[in-house]
């Protein structure tokens, strides 16, 4: 008689741990193949053209730009998707997981690492001023900077960069591309510093995660 | 016509000058104003007359300044030309045994060449004997006719006097008499009464498209009003220059003409914005064009270092405003339209400029950190859609 009880039970931890089972491996595809954020749905990324990507400094993971495809057909569905055309998502490489950074607009850059846990873009900003974001990929905190370049006298220029902690700093010329190196172990950020059509000097500053400090050029 | 380029510093030449100046691919009108003395009134010693030659991006051209013929009188070259690129040079040769010259004057202008190019230069000769007085070199151009608008006097002993040169031919006026057979204009069959008569007379050549000199010479003092030259079409460019239908980079933004580099630049940093936005981004170039602080062309502005991302080639509009209609969807044609639409016609005039402006940025800058550090004389004008618009003097 027990033996008679004992099956259906049986049978219903077994059917209970298979279905736990599927419902936990299907919760784990999800999590494998799904981004984790809406907007990046794999399911979805014919809408999505993965369009750059650089390995991070260890190659442990993957700094993925995405571009938005636009369906839409009216003006605000246009602005929208302009609002939003590019995806950041970083990519484990060894588990291919992908996380959702942000998403930015038709101006923003390219990616690049500062260290491991950064990613530095250029974004629009307008006439004389250029913008330069950073984004922890750690805890998705963004940053600001911003390049304004006055011209002086006739192609004399003064740049003022308002660094992402806050800090200022004043030099002549402008910058005219900016990347990031590792020196002696340490994240830098260099920046190449023209006057009119002349290269100038590359200004280089340590990267500390709270602080951009300046040394020798 | 914008003029880019005025050296009106008076002085000697010796041996040679070369005079720099940067623009876009267009055509220019360049004209030298110099005087070139004869022997003897270098010294009475001196061997050789004066002379000068001129090169343009190392094209030399065969009308020249000659003292023998000009006697240290004012005479004027005035060349068209289609110039390429951005930097370019006027070099002014004097001659190879007197080494001396006076260039009175240099301008450049950039010209929207159309059917026809009128030019009035409202200039009275010097008074002097017969010699040359202005001359127009149209480089690889047809001429279907010109018109010229001549003021000239009848005057006691020797009148005013014109002769009209076409290409080395000589427009003589067989309904003159025989004393003034070569002179088209003469002041001496003016009337007593009406001593001073501005005559306008139209001459058809249908030249074939080569270089054409119209060569005009005096005798006294007549004034030189205008000059209509009717090329019969629209003078096309010798290079492809990117169009609104068909608007791909040449990979040289001198090439674009100001209406497609500031159709660029509106659709770089405002093709999502309005009309009115693309107005007042267009009509802040035009502010910093004008103002002293900055170049005095669209051109230069637009390009000016640091000035405006989407020019950047590392810059993610880059490709899209060096190549707006590549593989593209209808709504960015119709940005790209419509960035065009309001170039051109800011350019023209047919649309006011609306805005003070001179400079505008979009979300993500703050008005006050804007006011600080990048128009710190400056004032905040107006938000229209996601874009901030400020007026600096510098």
């Amino acid at each position: 008689m027990a033996k008679v009880k004992l099956i259906p039970l049986s049978l219903f931890i077994l059917i209970t741990g298979v279905a736990v089972q599927q419902l936990y491996l299907k919760k784990e595809k999800t999590a494998v193949t799904q981004p984790t954020v809406a907007g990046i749905h794999l399911e979805h990324n014919s809408d999505l053209d993965e369009v750059f990507s650089e390995t991070s400094p260890t190659g442990a993971e993957a700094i993925i730009q995405y571009k938005r495809i636009f369906h839409g057909k009216d003006d605000l569905a246009y602005r929208n998707y302009l609002a939003n055309q590019y995806i950041l998502a970083v990519r484990e490489l060894n588990s291919h997981r992908e996380y959702f950074l942000s998403i930015n607009d038709y101006k923003s850059g390219q990616p690049h690492w500062l260290d491991n846990d950064y990613v530095f873009f250029s974004g629009g900003c307008g006439s004389s001023c250029s913008t330069l974001y950073l984004v922890n990929t750690k805890t998705k905190q963004v940053y600001q900077a911003v390049f304004s370049t006055l011209v002086l006298v006739q192609n004399t220029f003064q740049t003022t960069f308002a660094d992402w902690f806050g800090k200022q700093h004043a030099f002549s010329g402008y910058v005219k591309h900016q990347r990031s190196a590792f020196i002696d172990g340490k994240a830098h950020l260099i920046l190449e510093v023209w006057d009119d059509n002349t290269f100038v000097k590359e200004k280089k500053f340590r990267f500390t995660g709270t602080s951009l400090e300046e040394v020798d050029s | 016509m914008d003029f880019i380029f005025d050296d009106r510093n008076k002085r000697q030449i010796f041996d040679h000058e070369e005079l720099h100046f940067t623009s876009f691919s267009a055509f220019h009108l360049i004209t030298i104003a110099a005087r070139t003395k004869d022997k003897r009134q270098i010294s009475p010693d001196a061997l050789h007359h004066e002379s000068l030659t001129v090169e343009i991006d190392g094209k030399h051209y065969a009308s020249s300044f000659q003292g023998n013929k000009l006697h240290n009188n004012l005479q004027t070259i005035s060349i068209v030309t289609f110039l390429r690129g951005k930097d370019h040079m006027v070099r002014l040769v004097a001659g190879a045994k007197q080494k001396t010259a006076t260039l009175e004057g240099l301008g450049v202008s950039v010209i929207d060449l159309a059917q026809t190019l009128t030019l009035t230069p409202h200039a009275q000769a010097d008074d002097g004997n017969g010699r040359p007085w202005l001359t127009f070199i149209l480089d690889t151009l047809s001429l279907v006719s010109f018109t010229s608008t001549i003021t000239y006097s009848r005057r006691k002993r020797d009148s005013d006097d014109v002769k009209i040169i076409i290409d080395s031919t000589l427009q003589k006026n067989l309904f003159k008499t025989i004393k003034f057979l070569f002179w088209r204009l003469a002041g001496s069959l003016l009337p007593l009464k009406t001593s001073t008569k501005t005559e306008t007379e139209t001459f058809t050549v249908n030249l074939p498209k080569k270089i054409h000199t119209i060569a005009f010479e005096t005798d006294r003092t007549p004034t030189f009003e205008s000059i209509v030259f009717d090329f019969g079409t629209k003078p096309e460019p010798p290079i492809h220059s990117p169009t609104v239908d068909n608007p791909a980079w040449t990979g040289d933004f001198a090439d674009d003409s100001q209406e497609i580099l500031l159709a660029r630049l509106i659709f770089g940093e405002a093709e999502d914005q309005s009309k009115e936005t693309k107005m007042w981004i267009a009509g802040s170039i035009l502010n910093r064009a004008k103002a002293q602080a900055w170049p005095n062309t669209i051109w230069e502005v637009i390009l000016q270092p640091g000035q405006y991302d989407p020019f950047k080639p590392e810059d993610p509009n880059f490709p899209k405003i060096t190549d707006p209609l590549n593989n593209t969807s209808e709504k960015r044609k119709e940005s790209w339209y419509e960035s065009y639409q309001v170039a051109r016609d800011i350019i023209s005039g047919t649309i006011a400029n609306p805005t003070e402006a001179t400079h505008f940025h979009g979300r993500g800058v703050s008005i006050e950190w804007f006011l600080e550090n990048v128009v710190p004389n400056g004032k905040f004008i107006r938000q229209i859609d996601d874009t901030f618009f400020y007026l600096s003097p510098n």
